[in-house]
């Protein structure tokens, strides 16, 4: 009989106590929570997804808690610091009139060392991100610089070897 | 001689090898993209027909006023393009206003300082000493203006009193008559909101006096507060099914208050000019995501601010106030509306919590976010590869409610509102 209670109990409590404790746990959702950083970023700035200099950042450095900034009527100002240890951040422009879809509302960008103050004088490290690129980009052209540079080199080193092949025949 | 053409040849492939190549990959379509590339989320960008859920109303082309129109609003008249209101010979008298009526004072006219010519005067001069406008406007009912009118000439005088809606150009008449030289008389116009072919928004008020049978112009002007035109929300316009319960202020919304004129009067610019509810919540949800700056901070993500606390605090926030502010301007224009929180999990299994909310247009709630700048798309999150999207109304907000929350700083605890739960409404899921 003893051990039918202790049992009993034993099963009781092994119940009770992890659901308890899970209930406890069970966070409350409030409005404006939001989620992670750069999902409400993505969640907002949908173009963001397909600016190649914004999403190398990101995978880079990751994004800690973003926020926005007003520069004038026309445009805004959306700063990212670095999730990591990356040492940089990055600032990017949108006009304002633009819509939630419109691949050139990202006007902007530049990518400035962690500790230094943002200004829309500073020099971009990148260029400015033009109509061509990102329209270019969506819909479906990819031609990359970094790609494309080598090929030329290459091309130009075969011609010259060809060239003094055909001089020595 | 053969391996130069050999070598000729081997040039000429390679060569065209190397231009082609390049180009047949930068076009290629079927190029896959690379693993972590951004293209992976282009579906998120998407559109989806949402005419299903919410009626997509027509916007009404902005008329003059027509002969039909006119007839089927007794009282109203059509004013000439001719006249003209000069501005500057009024000012507001701030302190004996209130948000019901606006006492303007006016400069009195340049009068003739020959006594003789003054007395000889055929039509004597009567002008405005001061009024009470009635400056918010419901479409379709009459907002009565007081016109106190002085005569400074030297016989007595009759004749009429034009109240305008300056932009629309129609306005309502009021006669007066036997007004004695050097007299004051109270001209109440029953000044009628023409609906059917106007639009909400900023309104320029004027009016102006004529004098004997002739219908003699003494004074014009155009007033130092414009008039703000708002929806009517009677059952045979735009009637809030719940009551009147998402038009109401709290504590949170603050549009008919004394210090709520800011919060009409902004929301009457952001949208002025258009001309039918669905098209008045899509320019206000464009113009608070535009204004506000979004910025998380642990007073935005603990709280729900008040409108008045966020235009205090720069119009910073996160979606929630975002929300709210778009709430209270359209409250404000007489579009029912209410706050709503969502929140889902996303495609790796994390929930979500965001604000949001619908305005009543037509018969139907239409979703509104103005934190993703998205109007009349439910789907919207569902496209995100979202699921669960449940929903819960916030409404009643009251500082006094929540009692370990300090009361009258303009931010609200969610315990401070009444929830009701709405669940995975099927227009979002």
């Amino acid at each position: 009989m003893k051990e039918i209670a202790l049992i009993f109990i034993i099963v009781l409590v092994t119940a009770i106590v992890p659901g308890t404790v899970s209930a406890a746990e069970t966070p409350t959702i409030y409005p404006g929570m939001g989620g992670a950083p750069v999902e409400v970023l993505t969640n907002m700035h949908p173009t963001v997804k397909g600016n190649t200099i914004i999403m190398e950042f990101i995978r880079e450095c990751g994004v800690g808690n973003w926020h926005e900034g007003q520069i004038n009527a026309d445009f805004k100002s959306v700063h990212l610091p670095p999730a990591n240890s990356c040492g940089k951040q990055l600032v990017f422009s949108i006009r304002k009139s633009a819509g939630r879809d419109d691949p050139t509302q990202i006007t902007t960008i530049w990518v400035i060392d962690a500790n230094e103050t943002w200004s829309d004088s500073m020099d971009t490290v990148y260029p400015p991100v033009t109509d061509y690129r990102i329209q270019g980009f969506l819909a479906g052209i990819r031609i990359d610089p970094v790609f494309v540079v080598p090929c030329v080199v290459i091309a130009l080193g075969l011609l010259v070897i060809f060239f003094i092949l055909m001089r020595r025949q | 001689m053969k391996h130069m053409k050999g070598f000729s040849l081997l040039f000429a492939a390679v060569m065209l090898v190397m231009v082609f190549v390049p180009l047949a990959s930068a076009t290629n379509e079927t190029n896959p993209t690379p693993p972590g590339w951004v293209g992976q989320f282009d579906e998120w960008a998407g559109q989806k027909d949402m005419s299903a859920y919410s009626v997509i109303v027509p916007t009404v082309p902005i008329k003059k006023m027509d002969a039909e129109t006119v007839k089927a609003y007794p009282g109203v008249v059509v004013i000439s393009p001719d006249m003209k209101f000069p501005t500057g010979n009024n000012a507001v008298d701030v302190q004996k206003s209130s948000m019901k009526a606006v006492k303007i004072n006016f400069v009195q006219p340049a009068l003739q300082t020959n006594t003789r010519a003054k007395a000889a005067a055929m039509v004597p001069t009567v002008a405005p000493e001061y009024g009470y406008f009635n400056w918010y406007w419901t479409q379709d009912t009459v907002a009565t203006q007081t016109v106190i009118i002085h005569n400074y000439g030297a016989t007595t005088a009759s004749g009429v009193v034009y109240f305008v809606s300056i932009e629309d150009g129609f306005g309502t008449p009021a006669a007066y008559s036997n007004l004695a030289p050097g007299a004051n008389m109270t001209v109440s116009i029953p000044f009628t909101v023409v609906g059917n072919q106007s639009t909400v928004g900023i309104k320029p008020m004027g009016f102006f006096i004529t004098v004997g049978p002739d219908n003699t112009v003494t004074w014009s002007g155009q007033l130092d507060l414009n008039g703000i035109e708002k929806y009517n929300n009677d059952a045979s316009h735009l009637p809030d099914p719940d009551g009147g319960d998402n038009l109401e202020t709290s504590d949170l919304y603050h549009f008919p208050f004394s210090e709520g004129y800011e919060i009409i009067s902004e929301a009457a610019t952001a949208a002025d000019n258009t001309s039918s509810p669905f098209e008045t919540a899509n320019a206000l949800n464009t113009y608070v995501h535009d204004l506000m700056t979004y910025t998380k901070t642990d007073t935005n993500l603990c709280y729900a601010a008040s409108d008045l606390y966020i235009k205090n605090h720069t119009n910073e926030g996160v979606c929630d106030e975002y929300a709210t502010m778009d709430v209270t301007f359209s409250r404000s224009l007489g579009i029912p509306s209410r706050f709503l929180g969502i929140t889902w999990v996303n495609e790796t299994g994390y929930s979500y919590g965001h604000a949001i909310l619908e305005n009543r247009i037509a018969g139907a709630w239409v979703h509104s976010d103005p934190t993703w700048i998205t109007f009349n798309n439910a789907q919207v999150y569902k496209m995100g590869n979202n699921t669960h999207m449940n929903l819960t109304k916030y409404t009643d907000a009251d500082d006094n409610r929540y009692t370990a929350d300090p009361v009258g700083d303009g931010l609200l605890m969610y315990e401070d509102m009444i929830a009701e739960p709405f669940g995975e409404l099927p227009g979002y899921n």
